[in-house]
């Protein structure tokens, strides 16, 4: 299962961006926003995650939550298919 | 095998094969001949009511790398209804990609120079590739990423 890195602000807790790396423990996301953010990220697979549903991060505990209102947001990722020659 | 049926409702057995010929590729300003080996897909989702998002995936391959030409589309882009003078945005680009040199170790990381144009790049030995989907203000959008490799 590949890492998901979720970046967000510390005073608010909106997601600014997420990023979905390989499974190894020494990759690192180097994230660049707008210097005005207080910035943070968070690491995990986060498997409870799914499309149709908002999130931010509860700054307070430092964990994904699933919210309504305004300052979700939402995201997906995955692999459509793939042919190979070497099949 | 597919049965197919024509304009004229006339059967046909079909027979749907993949050919795989040569190909050049362009990079670097040179031109350098290659089998294309594999084809692998991706989407990528993002939706934002106020401000800005952005969903990022990074794809790698072990050294020596590989030849490979990559682009991102943006598939669906759908806004909700709000004040009328928001300025609203979708982008999918490649924002850079590493390469690996003769002796085995990765390029510094080559910012891609199109900004938010650069929807495609060709990359000889390549070590990685990021590809970017953002969004602004009450919009949601999904993008395509194929990686073919040479």
């Amino acid at each position: 299962m590949s890492n998901l890195f979720i970046a967000y602000d510390t005073r608010s807790g909106r997601i600014v961006g997420v990023h979905h790396g390989p499974a190894d423990p020494e990759y690192a996301w180097n994230p660049q926003f707008d210097p005005d953010l207080h910035l943070a990220v968070l690491r995990g697979p986060f498997p409870e995650c799914s499309q149709g549903k908002q999130y931010a991060v509860d700054t307070a505990h430092k964990k994904l939550v699933e919210i309504t209102g305004e300052q979700g947001i939402n995201f997906g990722f995955g692999k459509t298919g793939g042919i190979s020659h070497r099949l | 095998m597919s049965t197919v049926v024509g304009a004229r409702g006339l059967r046909a057995n079909l027979l749907i094969q993949l050919t795989v010929t040569g190909l050049a590729i362009q990079t670097d300003g040179r031109e350098y001949s290659g089998v294309l080996q594999s084809v692998d897909g991706f989407w990528i989702s993002a939706q934002v009511f106020t401000g800005d998002f952005s969903n990022s995936y990074f794809h790698s391959f072990e050294a020596p790398g590989r030849n490979v030409y990559a682009t991102i589309v943006l598939s669906e882009v759908s806004h909700y209804p709000t004040e009328p003078d928001m300025g609203r945005r979708a982008s999918a680009y490649i924002s850079w990609w590493t390469a690996y040199g003769p002796d085995g170790k990765l390029f510094a990381p080559s910012p891609n120079s199109m900004g938010r144009t650069q929807n495609a790049v060709a990359v000889r030995n390549c070590g990685s590739l990021e590809f970017r989907l953002e969004v602004s203000n009450w919009v949601v959008a999904t993008a395509q990423i194929s990686i073919f490799q040479f």
